[in-house]
């Protein structure tokens, strides 16, 4: 709402004076702070941070604070605080919405520091060690015959094994390899066949032609069955 | 002795331990297999009939007829496998296995189907007196037993037939 004619020289001067008096609050902060950023420039330039840093040591207030915040159960109440949030998991779905894990992830497939990692533990003897020990704990036989013992009685049930077993039998490579190695035992079997039985044949022969000569030898006895016919 | 008059030693030995002239051993190997075959032939055969009568009610007297009948195809079944066997190229599935042949004597070739079924026909005259058709096999000099004199037939080794290579 306009103001009177009468009052107008009022309200002008009003108006001067608070345009004054931003004017001069603008002036007073920026100058404070700039006052405020050359105090704190000096006193990080100078001697003082050296100074705190050392007094900070010499009367082992960083071992105090932590050792009363430990005290105190300080830590565990952030850790429960931020557990009840939900801090890790929102830590992890960030890093899993944003790509970063993705990120770390190519990262490090791409650099060669996994591999050096890979090539530092196992050329390490305490991994050697360790995989022995590891091999040869009863824990590992245990663990292995009960998967084999599980896995041989599942196989049986398992039509994929029966499918896989039927498409390598009726393989035309591993029928034809059968056929062939039957083939070839079987040869092999009627070729000692026919060599032995070629000797016994000779054999055979010798002897019944050695009977025939030894009996046409021996002269008839007298008074044997022929004679006596 | 009689059996010695007229025979000689056998002839040399051909391809190593024998004569050319299949002997004894081999002879009653080659019939061995083929008595096997024929037999599974003739027990499968039986063994499918039988299990197809199961089905049907068959009265006694059927099934009586039914074995002489079969006994009477199990006969006819061995001696037309011989005589088609020996009549084709002179080898049964046992001659080719012990590589032996039936040939006629005179003309080196497979018998006539007359002269094989004959010969088929006297392999139990052979055999009846304790096998002595069979023992002349010994001492004959082209190792002839009763049934190929009198077909005038002999059996000899035959060369072995190189298989074709993919």
């Amino acid at each position: 709402m306009p103001a009177p004619a009468i009052l107008r020289p009022a309200a002008v001067a009003f108006d001067l004076g608070r345009r004054a008096e931003r004017g001069v609050r603008r002036r007073v902060e920026s100058g404070a702070g700039e006052l405020a950023e050359r105090a704190v420039a000096r006193a990080l330039g100078g001697r003082l941070v050296d100074a705190l840093a050392e007094d900070l040591v010499r009367y082992r207030v960083v071992e105090r604070v932590s050792a009363t915040v430990l005290a105190g159960g300080t830590v565990e109440r952030v850790l429960d605080d931020a557990d009840t949030a939900g801090l890790p998991q929102r830590i992890a779905d960030r890093l899993l919405a944003d790509g970063i894990a993705e990120q770390v992830a190519e990262r490090l497939l791409a650099g060669p520091e996994l591999e050096r990692l890979v090539r530092l533990v196992l050329e390490s003897p305490g991994f050697a060690r360790a995989l022995v020990q590891v091999v040869e704990s009863r824990t590992v036989d245990e663990t292995v015959a009960r998967v084999v013992d599980e896995t041989v009685a599942r196989l049986p049930r398992s039509p994929a094994m029966w499918n896989l077993i039927d498409e390598i039998a009726g393989s035309p490579a591993v029928t034809e390899a059968i056929a062939q190695q039957s083939a070839g035992f079987a040869d092999h079997v009627a070729g000692t066949v026919r060599d032995r039985s070629r000797t016994a044949d000779a054999k055979l022969e010798r002897a019944a032609w050695s009977l025939l000569r030894r009996r046409a030898r021996d002269p008839m006895p007298e008074g044997g069955s022929a004679g006596a016919t | 002795m009689t059996a010695t008059r007229g025979t000689q030693a056998p002839a040399p030995a051909v391809q190593g331990t024998g004569s050319a002239f299949a002997g004894l051993a081999t002879r009653m190997i080659a019939f061995a297999a083929d008595a096997i075959v024929i037999d599974a032939v003739a027990l499968f055969v039986a063994f499918v009939v039988a299990a197809g009568m199961s089905m049907l009610h068959v009265p006694n007297e059927l099934r009586t007829i039914a074995a002489a009948v079969g006994a009477a195809l199990a006969v006819l079944w061995a001696i037309g496998y011989f005589v088609f066997f020996w009549a084709a190229d002179g080898q049964t599935p046992g001659n080719r296995m012990m590589r032996i042949r039936v040939e006629d004597a005179a003309a080196a070739g497979p018998l006539r189907a007359r002269r094989a079924l004959v010969r088929v026909l006297l392999l139990p005259v052979s055999a009846l007196p304790l096998f002595a058709g069979y023992l002349v096999i010994l001492v004959d000099r082209r190792r002839r037993a009763l049934h190929d004199r009198v077909v005038r037939s002999v059996v000899v080794y035959a060369p072995e037939l190189r298989r074709r290579i993919r």
